[in-house]
């Protein structure tokens, strides 16, 4: 009897194995940031940034994992004369915010049978952020902490048939609680668009 | 394939954390003033009440929190110290431009402007100020000391006016009217230029600096 169930679980192992054609996918990407929030701080797009994520495949269709990025949005004003009570101050500004998420994932693959491999995400999980102005040698930061979410669509794309490396390319969205009441920013927002390299582990 | 997927990501993430480059940071000095506001209002502007001022030639003092430090700078010619003397003429010329009459120590001014370096001190992200002078300090000890502030390692040009008109009904205290903190001098290039052009912002932005 013994025997039969194992058999019966190998045979059902094997099957989904044979359903979802990768165990596993881990990813390496170059990101872009486009920022919708608090433009007067940071308002140009960014491409300095970084994603590195890990994906589980439940099902052919279903997959979880994790994914951390890195981003570094940047921007200058010229010499302005900033008035206030009791005084005044000239001075260039650099502005520079430092974000970096650590979130949980889940995505669904429309399909796994191609070489395209699109998909859809929802991502949810912690950011960190550092607003930080430069002027001459002199700095002032705010750090703070919040949620972020990000839906994601994009597609993978295996290089040759039967190749587990591949390439990735996707679009999202963040919208993060963090902000900073020291240099009057609001909750940050931001499309993000990703290219880079997975490698699919069967 | 790990190795350089290891190298792909601290490469990335170097690129990522990345900062303004030095030279770029320093080509504008900060130019910062502040006034007093209970001589400086919407009601009364003391500078209207001035005439005379003293202001020093051929030095500027030289405060710093490391120990031994304190000096007095003199032009050097082909040094770094070259800015004393077109310093003092360009404040000299602005406080003038504003209707005011340079003189001599001896002869009773309304008003003395100093001028000193300071190392080590900060300025611009706290700034904090006593109103009155009392004791006797460095360079400018006979009209007071200059301003003192928690430390970090920058060095500050500091433009000050001090009430001496006005020394016995305050107290015989020398009152902090203005001041004027441009930096930074130890880090930017053509030191001499930058401080001229900063030394005129810091009067452009403060138009209440006027005898008339």
């Amino acid at each position: 009897m013994i025997r039969v169930y194992v058999i019966i679980f190998l045979v059902g192992c094997s099957l989904v194995v044979k359903a979802q054609e990768y165990n596993t996918a881990f990813h390496l990407g170059w990101n872009t940031m486009v920022p919708f929030s608090d433009k007067d701080f940071t308002g140009s797009t960014s491409s300095a940034g970084l994603r590195l994520g890990y994906t589980k495949f439940v099902t052919e269709k279903f997959g979880f994992g994790f994914e951390a990025g890195y981003s570094t949005l940047d921007d200058y004003v010229p010499p302005t004369t900033y008035e206030y009570p009791g005084g005044a101050i000239t001075t260039d500004i650099y502005n520079y915010l430092y974000y970096f998420t650590v979130m949980a994932n889940g995505q669904y693959y429309f399909t796994q049978g191609g070489r395209f491999i699109p998909y859809a995400s929802l991502g949810m999980g912690v950011a960190f952020s550092e607003y930080k102005i430069f002027y001459n040698v002199y700095q002032e930061s705010d750090n703070n902490t919040g949620f972020v979410i990000r839906p994601e669509i994009g597609t993978l794309f295996r290089v040759k048939e039967y190749s587990s490396f591949g390439l990735k390319a996707a679009l999202g969205f963040d919208y993060a609680t963090n902000k900073s009441d020291y240099f009057e920013t609001k909750n940050l927002a931001a499309l993000n668009f990703q290219i880079g390299i997975v490698f699919l582990n069967r | 394939m790990k190795k350089l997927t290891g190298i792909l990501i601290i490469a990335g993430l170097i690129g990522c954390a990345r900062e303004p480059e030095v030279a770029d940071l320093v080509k504008y000095m900060v130019v910062q003033t502040a006034y007093n506001q209970e001589e400086v209002n919407e009601d009364e502007n003391i500078f209207t009440d001035y005439s005379t001022f003293v202001l020093r030639e051929d030095t500027l003092g030289f405060v710093s929190t490391y120990a031994g430090s304190d000096t007095i700078l003199v032009d050097e010619p082909g040094t770094r110290i070259n800015f004393v003397n077109s310093t003092i003429e360009r404040v000299a010329e602005q406080v003038t431009d504003r209707g005011f009459t340079r003189v001599e120590a001896e002869e009773n001014p309304d008003f003395v402007v100093k001028i000193v370096v300071l190392e080590n001190f900060s300025f611009f992200q706290t700034v904090s100020y006593p109103s009155y002078y009392s004791g006797y300090y460095g360079y400018y000890g006979y009209y007071g000391p200059i301003v003192s502030t928690y430390s970090s390692n920058f060095v500050t040009m500091v433009i000050e006016v001090d009430d001496i008109k006005h020394y016995a009904e305050n107290g015989n205290k020398y009152k902090v009217i203005w001041t004027a903190n441009i930096g930074d001098l130890l880090t930017t290039d053509d030191r001499q230029n930058k401080i001229l052009v900063a030394v005129d912002k810091a009067f452009e932005q403060s138009p209440y600096f006027s005898k008339n």
